[in-house]
């Protein structure tokens, strides 16, 4: 019996190459963003549940998040399970003085009570970047540009951007919240129903429908707003929609772009414009944000990226080929590694060591000042 | 799998038949081996070479969709709400394989129950969590037995007080003395399509989902 090995559900021991992969992914998420002013900054796993949930874009993950007692301060504390309110945090206060727009960026391991979406992991890897300040749509498209760039400098093909917009959503909430069967029209709308629709009454219905009718590929932004109606012509929301598609386009020509203004966000803080990406060879999202207001009430926008999911893909970091030394030869080893080799110790060369090469997936022997094929 | 394929995931059983002839009309035929009851394949070809059939059982109809096995399904709602996922839209009733899913027991159980002081009932259902969430919004604690059939017989055996399941015309309630007691919510088949795919390959799919619309309107 193993029982004793056994753990919670939605938590597991990550093995190599997977644990190498992912924490190679991470590096190379934080590098590329650093490049582009991002700064690196590291909050702690665990606060107080006051400080951590009580506030901000907290407020949206307090059914999420696991909570332990202190011992020594006999309060609350709460594990985060979205690092993106740490961030509103340490914003708003600690770097309340420091010049807008502010590029942050991070990683960390998150633990959520319910696993989301696909995903039945409770623990998982968020690397991300955040800007703080006036968020235009030049900030929106910087950071989701950043984002995409990332996704193809690790080898992810076939991407889908997918644009929508909250406010949009809940203007058109609020004018249903009154009737007695709003809770079937929001589901209507975000099943994407529109027969159930269109045989029923409701305010803003010409609108809605013609704005679900009218989501999916976007070509151009003309093309786009001559499906919307007059209505939806002038809508600033959808406008801006289309202005950060165009923009994004003009960088990205060959990007798959899919606009669904009225898409919920998985994310309940989110009130401005969100996206996520997909892959066709990923199932789920890769990478989702949005724009936000943190405590202080400051606009902001983000992106995280889902590195479990990325680590699927086989071929986004080749193994290094493995060489067998003399042990503590510490010289020829550092040639070796210098050479982009991964280097591996052994008592003793001149036993038959051809099987254990073998069982550890090593080519190479290093002896006698020569690099000799298994 | 070739990554060019739609994969379209049909459930086993009764709703097929009513399922084909709406194939037919949208141009979508299965191969013939798919007709053939003694055959054991499970994933079939169309006249569309890119469009393929799987045959599964209806629950598990959601699970291949939910992970992107299948793009497109047929579906009941019933399914659809007990999985009630976020990764599937659900665009189009096709108005078939009509039913409810009720709650029932016997007449013995009935005369001799006062469910107003309840916080707790046993019920045996395929649908545990539509159970539980009705039951919820009156106080009183579901406990779900999972029975994959012959779930008329549970009550008058003394497994449990209740039962939650699909009825169709109210024949097989009658036939094993059971009455319904109410509604949890009526039933019709849906096509479905799963989020992933929905996005990343919009035009087709979006085309496949006219073309079953554009049946509703004829």
């Amino acid at each position: 019996m193993d029982r004793d090995t056994l753990l919670p559900a939605g938590f597991s021991d990550k093995i190599f190459p997977k644990s190498q992969r992912n924490s190679l992914i991470i590096e190379n998420i934080v590098n590329f963003f650093l490049n582009y002013g991002y700064l690196r900054i590291s909050p702690p796993l665990i606060e107080f549940e006051e400080t951590l949930l009580n506030q901000g874009p907290g407020l949206a993950l307090q059914n999420n998040s696991f909570r332990v007692m202190d011992p020594i301060s006999k309060k609350m504390m709460a594990v985060r399970s979205d690092m993106t309110t740490q961030i509103s945090r340490i914003s708003s206060k600690r770097l309340a003085h420091y010049p807008r727009p502010l590029r942050l960026s991070y990683s960390g391991e998150v633990l959520r009570v319910n696993p989301s979406g696909l995903k039945l992991e409770r623990q998982i890897a968020q690397v991300g970047a955040e800007i703080i300040g006036d968020i235009t749509f030049g900030l929106e498209t910087e950071i989701i540009v950043i984002g995409l760039k990332i996704l193809k400098e690790l080898y992810i093909e076939d991407l889908t951007l997918d644009l929508n917009y909250q406010n949009l959503r809940l203007s058109f909430f609020k004018s249903l919240y009154e009737l007695p069967d709003k809770n079937l029209l929001v589901k209507a709308i975000e099943k994407k129903d529109i027969n159930y629709l269109k045989n029923k009454n409701f305010p803003n219905k010409t609108n809605i429908l013609n704005i679900i009718e009218a989501s999916g590929q976007f070509t151009n932004k003309s093309q786009f707003l001559e499906k919307l109606n007059q209505d939806n012509k002038k809508n600033n929301y959808l406008l801006h929609l289309l202005e950060v598609s165009s923009s994004i386009q003009s960088i990205f020509k060959d990007l798959n772009i899919v606009i669904d203004p009225l898409e919920k966000s998985t994310f309940d803080y989110h009130h401005g414009l969100t996206f996520t990406i997909f892959s066709k060879s990923l199932q789920g999202s890769i990478a989702k944000g949005g724009t936000y207001k943190t405590i202080n009430k400051e606009d902001a926008t983000g992106i995280s990226l889902y590195v479990d999911l990325l680590g699927e893909i086989k071929n986004i970091f080749l193994e290094k080929e493995k060489v067998l030394v003399e042990q503590n030869d510490f010289k020829s080893a550092e040639n070796l590694i210098k050479k982009g080799y991964q280097i591996i110790f052994l008592k003793n060369l001149n036993n038959d060591i051809e099987n254990y090469a073998k069982s550890i997936n090593c080519k190479y022997i290093f002896k006698n000042n020569k690099l000799i094929q298994v | 799998m070739n990554d060019k394929d739609i994969i379209i995931a049909l459930p086993k059983g009764r709703i097929l038949k009513q399922v084909l002839p709406i194939f037919d009309k949208v141009g979508i035929i299965p191969e013939k081996s798919f007709f053939n009851e003694k055959d054991r394949k499970l994933k079939f070809e169309t006249n569309i070479s890119n469009i393929k059939l799987i045959l599964v059982r209806s629950f598990d109809v959601a699970t291949f969709l939910i992970y992107g096995a299948a793009h497109i399904a047929i579906i009941g709602s019933d399914v659809l709400e007990e999985f009630n996922h976020s990764e599937i839209y659900s665009p189009i009733d096709l108005k078939i394989g009509l039913c409810r899913l009720v709650v029932a027991t016997t007449k013995e159980i009935l005369s001799d129950e006062d469910p107003l002081t309840w916080s707790y009932v046993r019920v045996a259902t395929k649908y545990p969590n539509l159970t539980s969430e009705h039951f919820k919004k009156r106080g009183v604690h579901a406990d779900c037995i999972k029975l994959n059939g012959a779930m008329e017989l549970a009550p008058s055996m003394g497994l449990c007080r209740r039962i939650v399941d699909l009825s169709e015309s109210g024949e097989t309630l009658k036939a094993n003395g059971l009455i319904e007691i109410e509604e949890i919510m009526k039933v019709s088949t849906r096509l479905a399509v799963n989020r992933n795919a929905y996005k990343t390959n919009f035009k087709e799919i979006n085309q496949i989902i006219k073309k079953f619309e554009g049946l509703l309107h004829d």
